[in-house]
C-alpha cells in the first residue's frame, strides 16, 4: 500500500540516508528503530516532503511520485493521503483542541463544517480528551497536547500516518497515556509507521520492524521476529543494548 | 496671560467638525498599508529574489528621508506622473481635478506601509516552522494554512506594535495640509490665521488628539483582550 | 515636460548641505535637554509618591499623543502668546531654531522617560546590591554600575531617537527653520518651484546616506560596547 524506495538525502557533504526503501501494508504498523543520527527522522521527513530528499520514490496506493522531482501539486495529493504526528506536538497555537482536528478536516480536506465538527469531537474522544475541546494548547500538558495532535492526524483518515518520535519530547510520567494512545490505534488497525526510541513499546505493538543505521537499512522484517531472534550481528548488539533493562515488561 | 479660553471655546466645535476627515485618512491609509505592508513582509520573508531586494531598498529608502520630503515628492511629482500615465493608458481624464486627499493617503501610506512590513515580518519570523510543517500534514495547502494559522498568529504577536503604529499615523494625518487637505490641523490653520489666533485654535487640535488617541488605545487594548484569548491564556 | 538636471540637483545639493550644522544644532541640544528632562520624568514616574508619578504618566501621555507639528506650533505661537509685554520683545528676536530645541525637548522628554526606565529595568537589581553589599553609596553604585550598564543598553534607541530628530525637525521649515530641508525648499521656491524634483532629489541624496550610515553605526556600536573581554595587544616598539 505504502512502498518506498531507494531514498538517498545529503545535507551538504554529510550523506544522512544512502538507498532507503521498504513497504507497508494496510493494517501495518512499522517501527523504525535505531541510534540517534541513523536518519530515522530524516527518512519520515522526506516521505511527508518536508525535506527534499535528493533521490527516491514514493508509492501511496495509486499515486506514485518522485521525492525530488514531485509537483506541488503532486505533493498536496501525498499530503493528503498520509499525516503527520510531531516530536514536539505542532499544535495550532492559535486554536484550541476541536479547532485544531477541524481544521485539517475543512481545509485541507473539504469536510463541511457541521461534520467536521462530529468527527473532531469523536477523535478527541477516541483520545481520552472529551474534556479538553475548548482548551487551547497553552492550557493543555505535553501528553494532552500530543494526543490531540494524534487525533488531528486520525481525524483525516489518512492511508497511514507517521509518527516522528512522538514521545521524546515529554515528561517521562507523560510518555505512558501517548503510547497507550497509538496501542489503541493498532488494534483498531490503523496503518502506522512509528519512529521511536521506546523499544518496549516496539516490540509490543509493532507488526513489523525496520532496524537502520548510518543510513541504511541494516534488517527488516516481522517485528517478532526481529527483537526475538535478530540475523545481523549489529541489530544483536543494538537491540542488546536497549533491551537488557526492560526484559520484565511485557 | 494672553490666551484667549473664550475663543478656544468657540473654536472646538468648529474644529471637530472636521474630525470625520481625519478619521477618513487614517482608515484608508491604514487599509492601504495593512494589504500593502503584509504583502511586503511576506516577500521579504520568504526571500524572494528580486522582488525582496527591491522592497528592502524601498523601506530604507522611506525610512532614510523625512515625511515631509515624502510629501513634496508627491505634492510636486504625483500630478505629473499620473498625467504621463494617462497619457500612456490613452484615458481621458483631468490630473487636476483628483482631490487633494487622495494625494494625501498615498503620502501617509507610503511610510505606514514600511512600519507594518517591518512588524508583519517580526511577527512571521516569531512563528516556528512546524505551524506550517503541521498544517501541510492534515493535507491543507501552503496558502490555507498561511491565513488560518500563519497570519492569525503573526499578527497576535505583532499587535501591540500595529496600534502604535496606527497612533502614529494618526499623528501623521495632521500633516495632511500640507497637501491643501482640510482635516482639523488644516481647518485650525485657516481658523486661526483668519483672526490671528493660532494658538488658540492649535489648542482645540491638540485636545482633539489626545481624546482621539486614548480612544484608539483603549479600542486595541479591548479587541487584543477579548480577540486573541489563545495568548492571554498563556501566561 | 520636466525632467532631472544632475547639474541643478547638485547646486541644491551643496548650497543645502552646510546648513546640516542648524540640524545638528537642534539635535544636539534636543538630545542632551530631552535625556535630562527624561531623567528627571523617568525618576518621577518610579516615585513612591502618588501623586508625583501619576504626574509623570500624565505628561508622557500628554506629549505622546500630540503630533510634532502640532506640539511646534503650540511651542511658536504659545511663547509669545503666554507671554506679555518686555519679555515679548526678547522672545520675538530669538531665534526660530531655539522654538525647535523647545519642541523636541519636550518631546523627547517624554520618549526617554519611557527609554531610560527600560534601561533601568533591564539591569538586574543584584548588580545594585552587589555594588551596595561593596560599600558604594546608592549615586555610587548608580554612576559606576548601573549608568553604564544602562547606557550601554540604550544605545540602540538613542540612536533611532536622533534619527528620529534628524527627520522629524524637517517639519520646522514650516516656521521659517532653515535646516537642511528649509534651506532647500526655500531656495526651491525663489525658482517658483519650477525645479522642487530636483530640490527633493538632492534632499533624498543628503538625509538618506545619513540615516541610514548612522542606523549602520549604531548597530555597529552596540556589538562593541558588548561587556566582552578584549585582547589588548601589547605595543612592541
Amino acid at each position: 500500500m505504502l512502498s518506498v524506495s531507494n531514498v538517498h538525502k545529503a545535507f551538504g557533504d554529510n550523506e544522512v540516508l544512502k538507498g532507503v526503501s521498504f513497504s507497508v501494508e494496510k493494517g501495518d504498523v512499522v517501527a523504525i528503530l535505531g541510534s540517534s543520527g541513523s536518519g530515522k527522522t530524516t527518512l519520515l521527513r522526506c516521505l511527508e516532503f518536508f525535506e527534499k530528499a535528493d533521490q527516491g520514490t514514493i508509492k501511496i496506493g495509486e499515486t506514485q511520485a518522485d521525492l525530488h522531482t514531485a509537483s506541488r501539486q503532486k505533493i498536496h495529493e501525498l499530503r493528503q493521503k498520509t499525516s503527520f504526528v510531531f516530536q514536539n506536538y505542532n499544535l495550532f497555537n492559535n486554536k484550541n483542541a476541536i479547532e485544531n482536528v477541524e481544521l485539517g478536516l475543512t481545509k485541507g480536506h473539504g469536510v463541511s463544517k457541521v461534520r467536521a465538527k462530529e468527527i473532531a469531537r469523536r477523535s478527541l474522544e477516541e483520545v481520552g480528551l472529551a474534556d479538553r475541546f475548548d482548551y487551547y494548547p497553552s492550557e493543555l500538558s505535553g501528553g494532552q497536547q500530543q494526543r490531540v495532535a494524534i487525533a488531528r492526524a486520525l481525524a483525516v483518515e489518512p492511508e497511514v500516518i507517521f509518527f516522528d518520535e512522538p514521545t521524546s519530547a515529554l515528561d517521562p510520567e507523560l510518555v505512558g497515556e501517548v503510547l497507550e494512545t497509538i496501542s489503541k490505534l493498532a488494534k483498531k488497525g490503523v496503518t502506522m509507521v512509528i519512529v521511536t526510541h521506546e523499544m518496549a513499546f516496539a516490540r509490543d505493538v509493532a507488526t513489523k520492524a525496520i532496524y537502520m543505521d548510518k543510513g541504511v537499512i541494516v534488517e527488516q522484517g516481522e517485528a517478532k521476529e526481529l527483537f526475538t531472534h535478530p540475523k545481523e550481528e549489529r541489530t544483536r548488539q543494538f537491540l542488546s543494548r536497549f533491551l537488557e533493562g526492560y526484559d520484565y515488561v511485557i | 496671560m494672553n490666551v484667549d479660553w473664550k475663543f478656544v471655546i468657540e473654536a472646538f466645535p468648529q474644529v471637530l467638525a472636521y474630525l470625520p476627515v481625519t478619521i477618513e485618512l487614517t482608515v484608508v491609509a491604514m487599509t492601504i498599508s495593512l494589504i500593502i505592508g503584509t504583502i511586503f513582509a511576506y516577500i521579504n520573508f520568504k526571500k524572494v529574489k528580486v522582488a525582496s531586494q527591491i522592497i528592502r531598498t524601498y523601506m530604507s529608502l522611506i525610512r532614510g528621508t523625512p515625511i515631509v520630503l515624502q510629501i513634496f515628492v508627491i505634492f510636486h511629482f504625483g500630478p505629473y506622473l499620473l498625467t504621463e500615465m494617462f497619457q500612456k493608458l490613452n484615458i481621458q481624464a483631468d490630473v487636476y481635478s483628483i482631490k487633494p486627499i487622495y494625494y494625501a493617503f498615498l503620502a501617509l501610506s507610503l511610510s505606514t506601509t514600511v512600519s507594518i512590513a517591518e512588524a508583519v515580518r517580526a511577527g512571521l519570523e516569531s512563528i516556528d516552522k512546524g505551524q506550517f510543517e503541521s498544517g501541510l500534514s492534515v493535507g491543507m495547502t501552503e496558502g490555507q494554512v498561511l491565513f488560518n494559522v500563519v497570519f492569525p498568529q503573526a499578527f497576535t504577536t505583532a499587535w501591540p506594535v500595529l496600534g502604535n503604529i496606527l497612533v502614529g499615523l494618526i499623528k501623521s494625518s495632521s500633516l495632511a495640509f500640507m497637501l491643501s487637505v482640510v482635516e482639523i490641523t488644516g481647518y485650525a490653520r485657516i481658523l486661526g490665521g483668519g483672526v490671528l489666533r493660532y494658538f488658540e485654535s492649535y489648542i482645540c487640535v491638540f485636545f482633539i488628539y489626545i481624546v482621539v488617541i486614548k480612544i484608539t488605545e483603549l479600542i486595541m487594548k479591548k479587541l487584543e483582550e477579548t480577540k486573541l484569548v489563545y495568548r492571554r491564556r498563556q501566561c | 515636460m520636466r525632467t532631472i538636471n544632475l547639474s541643478r540637483i547638485l547646486e541644491y545639493f551643496l548650497k543645502s548641505l552646510p546648513n546640516l550644522r542648524v540640524t545638528l544644532t537642534y539635535v544636539f541640544f534636543s538630545l542632551i535637554l530631552g535625556f535630562a528632562l527624561g531623567g528627571l520624568i523617568a525618576k518621577g514616574r518610579m516615585s513612591r509618591n502618588k501623586a508625583i508619578s501619576a504626574l509623570a504618566q500624565g505628561y508622557v501621555t500628554l506629549v505622546r499623543s500630540t503630533p510634532s507639528i502640532i506640539l511646534l506650533f503650540l511651542v511658536f505661537y504659545g511663547l509669545s502668546a503666554v507671554t506679555t509685554g518686555a519679555f515679548n520683545i526678547f522672545l520675538n528676536s530669538l531665534p526660530t531654531v531655539v522654538f525647535v530645541i523647545i519642541t523636541f525637548t519636550i518631546n523627547i522628554g517624554a520618549s526617554s522617560s519611557e527609554i531610560i526606565r527600560s534601561a533601568y529595568n533591564s539591569v538586574s537589581k543584584g548588580q545594585l546590591e552587589a555594588a551596595l553589599s561593596v560599600g558604594m553609596t546608592q549615586l555610587q553604585a548608580f554612576n559606576h554600575v548601573l549608568l553604564p550598564q544602562m547606557f550601554r543598553n540604550s544605545i540602540p534607541n538613542i540612536g533611532n531617537t536622533i534619527i528620529f530628530l534628524i527627520k522629524e525637525g524637517a517639519l520646522a521649515y514650516v516656521i521659517g527653520l532653515r535646516d537642511v530641508l528649509g534651506q532647500a525648499y526655500f531656495l526651491s521656491a525663489l525658482d517658483m518651484n519650477a525645479y522642487a524634483l530636483d530640490m527633493c532629489v538632492a534632499l533624498t541624496l543628503i538625509y538618506w546616506p545619513i540615516t541610514a550610515g548612522l542606523e549602520k553605526l549604531f548597530s555597529v556600536l552596540e556589538k562593541k560596547l558588548e561587556y566582552k573581554h578584549v585582547v589588548v595587544l601589547e605595543q612592541k616598539t
